[in-house]
């Protein structure tokens, strides 16, 4: 049978949903907040929204999901071009790779195996930008970016935990 | 149902093309890191096209962020309104005795300049932007601003706020521009203590606190000294607040602006005619090639 327009525009509508819940994430992270946000000490939004789509939902979000989030990144916040997209394309091959290991695992796996992959991540990213443009990132700065990280993870799962529920919910 | 066989073929293609486009996309990642070395006025019109489509959207975005900032900090600040009053009063005393103290120096200030035939510092225009991203974290920091080149901006100009220098332009669009900040890992600007006027540059570190750095005497500098622009180069006009001495140990100075970078709404791009500003020589900001 084939699909009527508007399963197709539902379709595709869902397919995008979670890419651009995560362009919108981002760009909520550099809204700049009149208070001193939290943010400035850089959480990696983007790794968070590229890590648990590979998770739960890895057709959610392709390499191309990944590789444009990464790109608009490096642009708004003015980092050497490509290094988000590679660190956000490797967090995805890692994760996909190990698809068994993650396959119906409880939260607290998940999150303690993202504290494995965001290390990894920031130390590539670090080590990129240096290669890249000549200066090293001080490790207080990298340490706190890291931890304010994995904190934010439960919150922004769960939101992504209901998104999953509503597209899941009639397809 | 379709038959099983079809079903495996159909299943290893879509993990070939999988790889696949991994495998291109990861050249596609390297590509740009080449091109972001060689091509940088290519990059800086990629950059310009983006930010510029996204200025909108950041604009309207920021609204609800600002007020959400703005209720928080009518909350902070009604629990702390007393005291916050007393300090005031007392401020607006000491003040008022400064103003009198300051007219007089200006009608000083005025005879001697007639006296020595002075000639008078150029009084800049300016136009303000309205912060719409802040993107200040571990590997950059800049802002980027609703104000570009139809606007009047131009890159290198001097972005102020009513506390202090906030930084620099290094990329202008047409309707939006990036700051780059003093704290920025290559923001480099050269500065004079206000008193004994030792000159120095200070460098972003990409930390709250920019450090100074070529200072040439590191004797008799203590914390609470004030810092402002040098206007050496003419690359920053001089005599631009910038900050105070905040740490002084072996061999590092560091510096607390006076601008609070994550509270600035509003800020000034000023214009003061100095054209052919040169780009920072600091590392992986692209050479001035647009103009």
């Amino acid at each position: 049978m084939r699909p009527t327009l508007w399963q197709i525009l539902d379709q595709t509508a869902r397919r995008l949903l979670p890419f651009a819940l995560s362009l919108l994430l981002l760009l909520l992270a550099i809204a700049p907040m009149t208070s001193p946000g939290f943010m400035r000490a850089g959480p990696m939004v983007t790794l968070l929204c590229v890590y648990y789509w590979a998770v739960h939902r890895p057709d959610m979000m392709g390499y191309l999901g990944g590789f444009l989030l990464g790109l608009l990144e490096d642009i708004l916040m003015n980092t050497p071009l490509g290094v988000s997209s590679l660190v956000l394309m490797l967090t995805q091959f890692v994760v996909l790779t190990q698809y068994r290991f993650f396959v119906g695992k409880p939260f607290l796996i998940t999150w303690w195996a993202l504290a494995l992959v965001a290390l990894g991540a920031i130390l590539l990213k670090a080590l990129a930008v240096a290669l890249l443009s000549g200066y090293v990132v001080a490790p207080a700065p990298l340490a706190t970016s890291y931890g304010l990280t994995l904190l934010l993870y439960p919150i922004l799962a769960w939101g992504f935990d209901r998104t999953h529920f509503l597209l899941t919910k009639e397809s | 149902m379709q038959p099983n066989g079809q079903m495996s073929r159909f299943g290893a293609m879509k993990v070939a093309l999988h790889r696949l486009a991994f495998v291109v996309l990861v050249v596609a990642a390297f590509g740009l890191m080449l091109l972001g070395k060689a091509d940088t006025v290519l990059v800086a019109r990629l950059s310009h096209t983006v930010t510029d489509a996204l200025a909108p959207v950041l604009e309207v975005m920021s609204k609800p962020a600002a007020s959400v900032g703005a209720v928080m900090n009518n909350i902070r600040e009604l629990a702390a309104i007393r005291e916050e009053n007393a300090r005031l009063r007392e401020e607006n005393q000491r003040l008022l005795r400064w103003q009198t103290l300051a007219r007089q120096l200006q009608v000083e200030n005025q005879r001697l300049r007639e006296l020595s035939n002075l000639v008078p510092d150029p009084r800049p225009g300016y136009i303000t932007g309205r912060i719409v991203a802040d993107t200040g974290g571990v590997f950059a920091r800049s802002l980027l601003v609703t104000a570009g080149a139809r606007d009047g901006a131009r890159k290198g100009q001097v972005v102020v706020a009513a506390e202090g220098l906030v930084g620099r332009l290094t990329e202008v669009g047409h309707r939006s521009s990036r700051v780059l900040l003093l704290t920025d890992i290559n923001s480099r600007v050269p500065v004079i203590m206000e008193e004994s006027r030792a000159r120095a540059i200070l460098l972003g570190t990409n930390d709250n606190q920019p450090e100074l750095a070529f200072l040439k005497a590191k004797t008799g500098i203590s914390p609470g000294d004030r810092i402002v622009t040098s206007g050496v180069a003419g690359a920053f006009p001089p005599g631009i607040p910038v900050g105070v001495v905040a740490s002084v140990d072996e061999g590092h100075i560091r510096v607390e602006l006076f601008i609070e970078e994550g509270r600035l709404e509003l800020v000034r791009i000023l214009d003061f005619g100095t054209e052919g500003i040169v780009a920072d020589p600091g590392p992986g900001t692209p050479p001035d090639a647009t103009e």
